[in-house]
């Protein structure tokens, strides 16, 4: 049983409020991603759990038991630092080993542990190395091995791959997504990164301005939006009104006025309207090209429906130029409405 | 080429000093105009080793003594005080700061007088106790600014890191915390031992001809006028404390060597 549990917790720095009345739950061997932009308290929550701060109300459970009293060296949490923090006095096996002596482990059992992480995190050979003959990538692995060695409950992970190159970071990912199924730990993971947190998670936690905004799988967040923030953070601008340009444009667009949203790459653009007979009249929009910035593997153009409305479209290789005239079409079932 | 000239030069510059006591220290007769002694004998260090023996003895102890105590209490205190200073911000770090810099800045023999009719009205003058405190006016705060430097280069996430690891704070001061900051440390101790080693203003006044210290049996006897035995005690003086230079350059030259900053 490897859980963890967060009620009602609340976090305040003298008068500020950082971490408002949030309750999260983690089930056995999942990965969790905690995300959220730069500033927006994740680290101070991951170290609450570690037990290094103090929250000012709210419970934390480990393993359905209250932790909130335990000091952090007697919590079942293993936090890892955004920084590998290798003590720089000790060789490789000896960081790994800290929390294995920590907790007056055989030397013989501390060994075959050592031994297993080792060959899991790929570091096999480089027992003896000192901490200032590792490449970038290694120290970050020897930090996730140090943690992972003494097999917590949970293992928090404080933006681990933040500092290293692109492909380092694939690496690292793919590493600890493999860890994660080989060891079955149960990872909370912070990151301002969608796209890490997308990638490496079974479900994501938006956290923005102090609270949760949304839990769920990370598709559910990136295409059903809870409101029109969370739609924001995942690069998604097209949110509208169903009685803006759009009914003008069509009559019977939506009856009802919602707010919906659609993702910019879901939008279908066509320099002419010869489709309009094949597909349903109320889904196409006429409009003028305003802006279009190139951004590598897709373009971003900005379309001006009826003068007020401006619809991102995300295409590839498109031959449109500002001013020209476009219709859009906005598929009925990659159309979100907001609750 | 140049690396070993410029070796050279700092040898010689260091050395240089100490050739006219080590001349001094051998010679019988040496006046002027000559450069070097006209005759030279084993006077001044038979006076050192047999005659004057068991004083010079005393006073090394008592030296050493003192100069150890007062390195163990500053940095005792020191410690936790640098790294006060170096890692958090409080009201009235600024003033704090100011304070410890005056017994550096207010000329020891003021200090000390002003002190001195304290240290007899709470009857500590004349003791070894009082004499340890009145170094240790000189000797903390220079322990306080080498550890401070040393803690505002210092990531207290270290610290953090080691707790969740699982280290109970104890373990953490003595396992984490300090072998970061162990080169700081030696210099810190290093600064205060030399600072309390070569004190005789402060030793004289406090310890009122009590504690008779290597630095106040040397001033006696240069006073006295013979020059051999001065120069020979010189060197008696100079030798421990160039020993902890040489064994600290060492230690710490290594732990450059080994990557802690």
């Amino acid at each position: 049983m490897r859980q963890l549990e967060l009620q009602n917790l609340t976090i305040r720095y003298g008068e500020t409020t950082i971490i408002r009345d949030l309750s999260l739950s983690i089930k056995n061997g999942e990965i969790v991603s905690l995300l959220g932009p730069s500033g927006a308290g994740k680290t101070t929550i991951l170290k609450t759990i570690a037990g290094l701060l103090q929250p000012t109300a709210g419970q934390i459970l480990i393993n359905n038991i209250s932790v909130n009293h335990l000091p952090a060296e007697k919590r079942d949490a293993v936090l890892i630092f955004q920084k590998p923090l290798l003590f720089p006095f000790l060789n490789v096996a000896q960081n790994i080993g800290f929390g294995l002596k920590m907790q007056k482990i055989g030397q013989r059992e501390a060994e075959r542990k050592i031994g297993r992480i080792v060959e899991i995190t790929e570091l096999a050979g480089l027992n003896s190395r000192k901490i200032h003959q590792l490449s970038g990538g290694q120290q970050q692995r020897v930090a996730l091995a140090r943690g992972l060695v003494l097999e917590p409950a949970i293992l928090l992970l404080d933006e681990p791959l933040s500092n290293l190159d692109a492909e380092l970071r694939q690496q690292m990912r793919e590493l600890i997504q493999t860890v994660q199924r080989q060891t079955e730990t149960t990872m909370l993971f912070v990151t301002h990164d969608q796209s890490e947190a997308l990638a490496i998670s079974d479900r994501v936690c938006l956290l923005l301005d102090g609270s949760l905004r949304q839990t769920g799988s990370p598709e559910e967040l990136f295409y059903s939006p809870a409101d029109p923030e969370v739609a924001r953070f995942f690069g998604c601008d097209n949110i509208f009104t169903t009685t803006g340009s759009f009914r003008q444009q069509s009559g019977d667009f939506h009856n009802d006025q919602k707010l919906f949203t659609i993702r910019p790459e879901d939008v279908e653009i066509y320099s002419t309207d010869q489709h309009r007979e094949t597909v349903s009249p109320q889904q196409f929009f006429e409009g003028t090209i305003t802006g279009v910035v190139f951004e590598g593997r897709l373009t971003r153009l900005t379309v001006t429906v009826t003068g007020e409305e401006h619809v991102t479209v995300l295409c590839r290789r498109p031959s449109f130029h500002i001013g020209q005239t476009v219709w859009l079409r906005m598929p009925e079932d990659r159309i979100h409405f907001f609750p | 080429m140049r690396g070993k000239t410029l070796l050279l030069c700092v040898l010689v510059s260091v050395t240089l000093p100490f050739l006219p006591l080590l001349l001094w220290s051998v010679a019988d007769k040496w006046f002027y105009p000559a450069l070097f002694p006209q005759a030279f004998g084993t006077r001044a260090w038979s006076y050192v080793f047999t005659t004057a023996g068991s004083q010079i003895l005393d006073g090394l102890f008592t030296s050493f003594g003192l100069a150890l105590t007062t390195t163990a209490v500053s940095l005792l205190l020191g410690v936790p005080a640098g790294r006060a200073l170096g890692l958090y911000d409080f009201p009235g770090k600024k003033l704090t700061m100011l304070f410890l810099t005056l017994p550096i800045i207010v000329p020891p023999l003021s200090v000390s007088m002003g002190l001195h009719l304290w240290f007899i009205r709470l009857e500590l003058a004349e003791t070894f106790f009082g004499v340890v405190l009145i170094h240790l006016t000189f000797c903390l705060p220079y322990t306080i600014f080498v550890i401070r430097g040393v803690f505002s280069n210092y990531n207290p996430d270290f610290e953090a890191q080691a707790r969740s690891l699982g280290a109970p704070p104890l373990t953490v001061i003595f396992r984490v915390m300090f072998p970061v900051i162990l080169p700081g440390i030696i210099v810190a101790a290093l600064f205060s031992f030399l600072l309390s080693w070569s004190q005789y203003l402060s030793t004289l006044i406090i310890g009122g001809g009590k504690m008779l210290t290597l630095p106040i049996l040397l001033f006696s006897l240069i006073g006295s006028g013979d020059r051999p035995v001065a120069g020979a005690v010189s060197l008696v003086f100079i030798l421990p404390a160039f020993l902890a230079l040489l064994g600290s350059a060492h230690y710490l030259g290594r732990t450059g060597l080994k990557g802690i900053r």
